[in-house]
């Protein structure tokens, strides 16, 4: 008896016309439960839109079939080619996680914390490893292109140029090139940042200057007051070597300047 | 072997690389698939290729199968979304209903008969009016009436495959049968 009120209640649901409409079909297709065909076999004999709809809806189905005998039932299944990479297709749907291709690629299987860390540890080794030969290779082939600065002498650390063959008098160079220390070390960070400013370019000039110059440059180098080396410490030859490069007029040495050094007095 | 497997079995194996389970698959279910793609579009060339192409898909989509559902479910489901992409491309194209070709096409497949010329005749009349009225189904009676009457599935099955109530199939098919009923009374046909 439920089964017949939710029967009823779901063709009304489905605005079918009559209560029994889905029984109908069910019975149409010999799917009806037992219940349902004894409850239809009542309803039937008193409905006669159950009764002709039946008949007609019999009569379409045997035109449905008839159409499906004479266009599809002789034609031939066609044979479903499938791609001969078939694995390709598979995977490319199935992400593989970061973790995974880690863990495979360490041949580690399973998923334990204890694999994760290892492996993780494992990598963490190998990163560093590579970091410290990488940086060796570096030290060792580069020359040291890269030099920590003179750490005596500043508390700031300042851009060093390559310099593959030094000369005692470098070394002693960039006191001499900033005299005066800067008072402020963040002042000086910044400054490091920044591009080389006049003075930072001077011990390129110093290295280029001849090696008389150079001599002169350093007060430890300074000429004794002997008569012999006059022409040795005119003052104004460094100065000359250093605004040769930073102004634009022309204060180069003339071969004139370079006779008189060489040759102090005819 | 692989023939007393269940389809979800195979479809496992064929994660694992084995070679021939999808092929199984594939062997229970083409000519099932390839009834509804039929009955979807109505011609030979185009259920075909929808055949193919779900099948494709299946394979190319076998690692997103979470076994939620039925394997069957799932490629009727496949199908019907490549007839109905494949019906709104023709659409698209701007093609022709499809039971104007299928007038020149199902005399290929007529096996020689003993009927009269006239009989020919009428039986020819009462195809073309039954595949125009199918053809003019909206798509949800449509393919509730291909699966009844082509793949032969019962209704819990078609309620499956497209994820309905049981009695929502139900009337579809009531409804699918009876506007084809209406379609097909005002010719003259002797069956109706």
């Amino acid at each position: 008896m439920l089964n017949l009120k939710n029967m009823i209640e779901n063709n009304h649901k489905n605005d079918l016309p009559c209560a029994f409409a889905e029984t109908l079909v069910a019975v149409l297709y010999g799917e009806a439960t037992p219940t349902e065909r004894r409850e239809f076999n009542k309803h039937y004999n008193d409905c006669s839109f159950c009764r002709e709809e039946l008949i007609s809806f019999g009569s379409i189905r045997d035109v449905v079939a008839e159409w499906r005998a004479a266009d599809f039932d002789s034609v031939q299944t066609p044979a479903i080619a499938l791609p001969e990479v078939k694995n390709q297709f598979i995977s490319q749907n199935t992400k593989i996680s970061w973790s995974e291709r880690i863990r495979s690629f360490l041949f580690l299987p399973g998923g334990g914390r204890f694999q994760s860390a290892t492996a993780f540890a494992a990598l963490s080794l190998c990163a560093l490893l590579l970091a410290v030969f990488s940086y060796a290779v570096i030290n060792r082939f580069a020359g040291g292109g890269v030099r920590i600065a003179d750490v005596s002498n500043s508390s700031v650390s300042k851009p060093v140029l390559n310099n593959p063959t030094p000369t005692p008098f470098e070394i002693i160079g960039p006191a001499q090139v900033d005299p005066k220390p800067k008072k402020k070390s963040a002042d000086s960070t910044v400054d490091s940042n920044k591009k080389p400013t006049q003075s930072a370019i001077k011990p390129i000039v110093h290295q280029n200057k001849p090696i008389i110059a150079q001599l002169t440059a350093h007060p430890s180098n300074k000429p004794s007051k002997s008569p012999d080396v006059k022409v040795q410490t005119a003052p104004k030859t460094p100065e000359l070597a250093i605004e040769s490069v930073d102004d634009l007029e022309d204060h180069s040495l003339r071969l004139s300047d370079l006779l008189d050094e060489v040759t102090p007095s005819i | 072997m692989l023939r007393n497997e269940s389809d979800e079995k195979l479809v496992e194996l064929a994660l694992k690389n084995e070679p021939d389970a999808f092929g199984e698959i594939v062997r229970r279910w083409e000519r099932k698939i390839f009834a509804l793609c039929f009955g979807m579009l109505g011609r030979d060339e185009e259920a075909q290729d929808a055949a193919q192409d779900t099948f494709i898909a299946a394979y190319r989509n076998l690692g997103g199968f979470r076994g939620e559902a039925k394997v069957s479910s799932w490629l009727h489901r496949i199908a019907v979304n490549q007839c109905l992409t494949k019906k709104r491309r023709a659409k698209t194209r701007g093609e022709t209903g499809l039971e104007d070709e299928n007038e020149d096409q199902s005399h290929a497949f007529f096996a020689p008969s003993a009927l009269s010329p006239a009989s020919q005749t009428e039986q020819n009349e009462r195809l073309k009016a039954v595949r125009t009225a199918v053809n003019a189904l909206p798509t949800d009676l449509r393919q509730v009436i291909v699966m009844k009457e082509f793949e032969e599935l019962t209704f819990q099955e078609i309620a499956d495959i497209l994820e309905l109530p049981l009695s929502t199939v139900k009337s579809r098919v009531y409804t699918a049968l009876k506007q084809l009923k209406m379609r097909l009374e005002k010719l003259p046909l002797e069956v109706v």
